[in-house]
């Protein structure tokens, strides 16, 4: 066990290990989860946030290599695979017509492919490459949303597509040592959030399931030596590691409590490179000092909201523990004299941002719905009832951008176009991060990446330009718009800012007084941990 | 909590690589594993008059091959013209089923392939006769049966190409019928994945009488009121070839299929939710059209 010799022989260069079994590898600004360990054991692929270029990092050195160049084009790389020699690198990249391909390029950089394009299977994620190195497992996540398990030859050769599973992704598959299986995990039931393993032949002649349990199981992973399959449950409360032996016997923990997990692979050796989201997020109101909204969902909270009356505060509280893609969020409602709060349990797959109608009796929720399709929702606060705005299959499933008018009436931008109550009545010249609407001025402002667009009621357009990207907008009552870079509160017109807010993300809601303000802010970051395991 | 078992039988035959735009992985019981043999068989059965009372006619009749395993008749006709309720569907692509009938009564394709057999307005015999008319026990008729029928696979439309990658394979009407599908349309909200379909019973007011649904559908067998007048959602490949149309064969054309939900179905207390009236002008419905048409492609059986 070379590597791990290294590993705790050079401590220096990593983080305090507290267990013998288990070890921080990486925990940096520069830390990405997105990729693999190498079966040696001696390089970890991944995304260099700065330029969205893949590399590999040396983990006997902690030296880097960008194996891309292309980044300055706004394109980028997303999952990577490392192959079975150690030679090669499949990963998605993210092209200039705006879909990913899945390529491959020489570990020592060079010798790039592009060995699937199809605008119509959108987003592309390789997780494996077959033992012989001739094809790369790779899950497909098609234009109308629905994935596929499909096999895709190095070689150029057609693809085989063995499983389609509608709206349902898996979040982790791999190959069995031997090729000739793939474990994946996918909900048991229509409508049922949990997951459960499965086993599917390669050659596509069977399935089985390997694990069954009310608990969420997912991320499975197989161990090197192809005895056991390795996972995530939530089955005994936390989300803990798991290793379930192929051949009839029970699943037995491996691990307790490994966080917010996302596996990354296995070496040769038996160990497994994970990666983990740390850090707390929450809901803080400045008046003019922050202090944190005191509620019993701590530490996961998100998109506070002040109701119209400024009595409740509706923010967006994490559920589970996953690490990466559409995160489970319910809606809380906290009553500011009492603390009371309740929440909704909107049917919806992902909820992105809410907003209060002027009545303060239903929330604007930007999101995606158990099939695929992202759009806005309202749901009544008292009932919980909801209903679809508009609903696409295919749009993005953060939804669509939107804001009550004072009138009651929904404005919301879908492909570049401006609709209020369903029809189109203004072209915009990006599909905005944000939009707000004011009060008594009927305005609606947008966030285009850097610049502010506001249209009157006449249908005006004017507009701005801040200079950064914009992380919120919000109207005052009194008529002037407010944005946020980052932590920093701007007035337009005014090149200072007029607050900052230390650990926000820019998400502001100002409370109808006009003198506090909710924020979220917290501190979240990856680390890539290894677990050496007995295989 | 349960870990199964792994793989200790031997894998059934190496699957055929299916038709482009279908999975690799068709599910099949673990008792009943596909071979050459058992489809042979199971194809022979499928033509076998003597399955039927008066050796009038076999499967085929009703699911005639060259019209993608359906007829051409608004309702099903059995033994002694006796007329049944609902229209043969169409068995293509069945392996991938969760359900079988419209009202889905049974999970087990070895089961489905019996009942017709045995219904006195279908094929009118009786499990007993059945050896005596082939030499062969229920059991083996069956799973000789639902083998074949899992056999019977339908895909590489220009659809399925499009799909692949081949810009061209679809004229620019049906591709912005494809767009309406997916979007407007809400099509795909039900007619999903490889076999546009989602195996799921949804009630789009077929058979509503202004006050009672001539069938009760899906809650014939759930017992459920929210089922009422919910039938299974019905693949769409060949469906240009598949005519007349629903459950009941009321609709002669694709074109009054289309007039049928762009109008939001027919009103009643059990309507789906998601259907609703899509107010698509004349061109976009011949788009439609023209995707649909692209459905056509090659029945592998």
């Amino acid at each position: 066990m070379r590597l791990w010799t290294t590993l705790v022989c050079c401590g220096s260069l990593f983080a305090a290990d507290t267990d013998a079994q288990l070890m921080r590898i990486w925990a940096d600004a520069l830390t990405n989860t997105l990729g693999a360990p190498s079966r040696d054991g001696r390089w970890l692929s991944f995304v260099d946030a700065r330029t969205g270029d893949l590399a590999v990092r040396d983990l006997r050195s902690g030296s880097i290599r960008r194996l891309t160049h292309n980044s300055a084009r706004g394109e980028f790389a997303y999952f990577s695979s490392i192959s079975p020699e150690s030679k090669y690198v499949a990963y998605a990249w993210f092209n200039n017509e705006k879909y990913y391909d899945l390529r491959v390029t020489g570990i020592e950089g060079g010798d790039t492919r592009v060995i699937y394009r199809n605008e119509e299977a959108g987003f592309v994620q390789p997780c494996a490459w077959s033992p012989d190195g001739t094809q790369i497992l790779t899950l497909f996540f098609r234009k109308d949303n629905t994935s596929q398990i499909a096999l895709v030859p190095v070689d150029g050769k057609p693809v085989r597509v063995l499983k389609s599973l509608n709206w349902v992704y898996p979040k982790r598959m791999d190959f069995s040592p031997d090729g000739r299986f793939i474990v994946y995990d996918s909900f048991a039931r229509d409508g049922s959030p949990e997951r459960d393993i499965y086993l599917l032949a390669a050659d596509g002649s069977r399935e089985t399931m390997l694990v069954e349990h009310p608990a969420n199981d997912l991320f499975p992973l197989w161990s090197p030596d192809g005895s056991a399959v390795y996972f995530a449950s939530d089955r005994g409360r936390s989300m803990d590691l798991w290793r379930v032996p192929v051949r009839a016997s029970a699943p037995q923990l491996v691990r307790r409590d490994i966080g917010r997990f996302l596996p990354m692979g296995f070496t040769s050796g038996g160990t497994l490179y994970y990666g983990v989201r740390e850090g707390l997020t929450d809901i803080f109101i400045a008046n003019p000092s922050p202090v944190p909204l005191p509620t019993k969902f701590r530490g996961r909270n998100s998109a506070p909201e002040w109701s119209p009356d400024g009595h409740r505060i509706a923010f967006l509280s994490r559920r589970g523990t996953e690490n990466y893609g559409q995160e489970s969020r319910a809606i809380v409602i906290h009553s500011i004299a009492s603390g009371e709060e309740h929440e909704l349990a909107a049917a919806l797959a992902h909820i992105e941002r809410l907003r209060w109608s002027p009545d303060g009796k239903q929330l604007l929720i930007s999101g995606s719905d158990g099939k695929g399709r992202g759009g806005i929702y309202t749901i009544d606060t008292g009932t919980g009832a909801l209903k679809p705005v508009i609903a696409e299959p295919g749009a993005n499933f953060r939804g669509f951008e939107a804001a009550w008018l004072e009138d009651g009436t929904i404005a919301y931008v879908r492909d570049r176009r401006l609709h209020v109550s369903g029809r189109q009545i203004a072209s915009l010249p990006c599909d905005p991060s944000h939009v707000a609407a004011s009060g008594r001025g009927k305005k609606l402002a947008f966030a285009c990446e850097n610049s502010i667009h506001v249209i009157s009621g006449t249908g005006e357009t004017s507009g701005i330009s801040a200079g950064q990207r914009i992380t919120g907008l919000r109207w005052t009552r009194d008529g002037e718009l407010l944005f946020t870079v980052g932590p920093a509160v701007y007035q337009i017109g005014q090149a200072a800012p007029i607050a900052k807010f230390a650990g926000s993300r820019g998400d502001i809601s100002l409370h109808p007084d006009g003198r506090r303000i909710a924020f979220t802010a917290g501190d979240t970051r990856s680390e890539v941990w290894a677990l050496r395991t007995r295989e | 909590m349960r870990a199964c078992v792994l793989f200790v039988a031997a894998l059934s035959v190496a699957a055929e690589q299916p038709p482009l735009g279908l999975d690799a992985y068709v599910p099949a019981p673990g008792d009943n594993p596909s071979t050459p043999e058992k489809i042979a068989l199971g194809r022979q059965l499928f033509h076998d008059k003597r399955l039927s009372r008066d050796n009038s006619f076999s499967c085929a009749t009703c699911h005639n091959p060259e019209r993608a395993f359906t007829d051409d008749k608004p309702l099903a006709i059995g033994v002694a013209q006796r007329k049944g309720t609902r229209r043969s569907p169409a068995i293509i692509n069945r392996g991938y089923g969760r359900s079988f009938f419209w009202d889905g009564r049974t999970s087990v394709l070895e089961e489905q392939v019996l009942l017709p057999i045995v219904n006195p307005v279908e094929m009118d015999l009786s499990l007993d006769e059945i050896p005596g008319r082939t030499g062969l026990d229920a059991k083996t008729v069956a799973s000789a049966l639902a083998t074949y029928v899992r056999s019977i696979l339908a895909g590489d439309s220009p659809f399925d190409r499009y799909i692949a990658g081949d810009r061209s394979a679809l004229s620019d009407s049906a591709r912005r019928g494809l767009a309406l599908f997916r979007g407007k349309g809400n099509c795909a909200t039900c007619h999903v994945g490889p076999n546009l379909t989602d195996e799921k019973f949804h009630n789009t007011g077929v058979g509503w009488n202004g006050a009672s649904f001539s069938d009760r559908g899906r809650a014939g067998v759930s017992g459920r009121r929210e089922d009422e007048g919910a039938f299974k959602t019905p693949t769409l490949r060949e469906v240009a070839r598949r005519a007349p149309y629903m459950h009941d064969g009321r609709l002669a054309t694709l074109e009054e299929v289309i007039a049928f939900y762009d109008e939001g179905g027919t009103r009643n207390p059990s309507l789906d939710s998601e259907i609703r009236p899509l107010r698509l002008k004349e061109q976009e419905k011949a788009d439609l059209l023209a995707f649909l048409h692209a459905l056509t492609g090659t029945v592998r059986q």
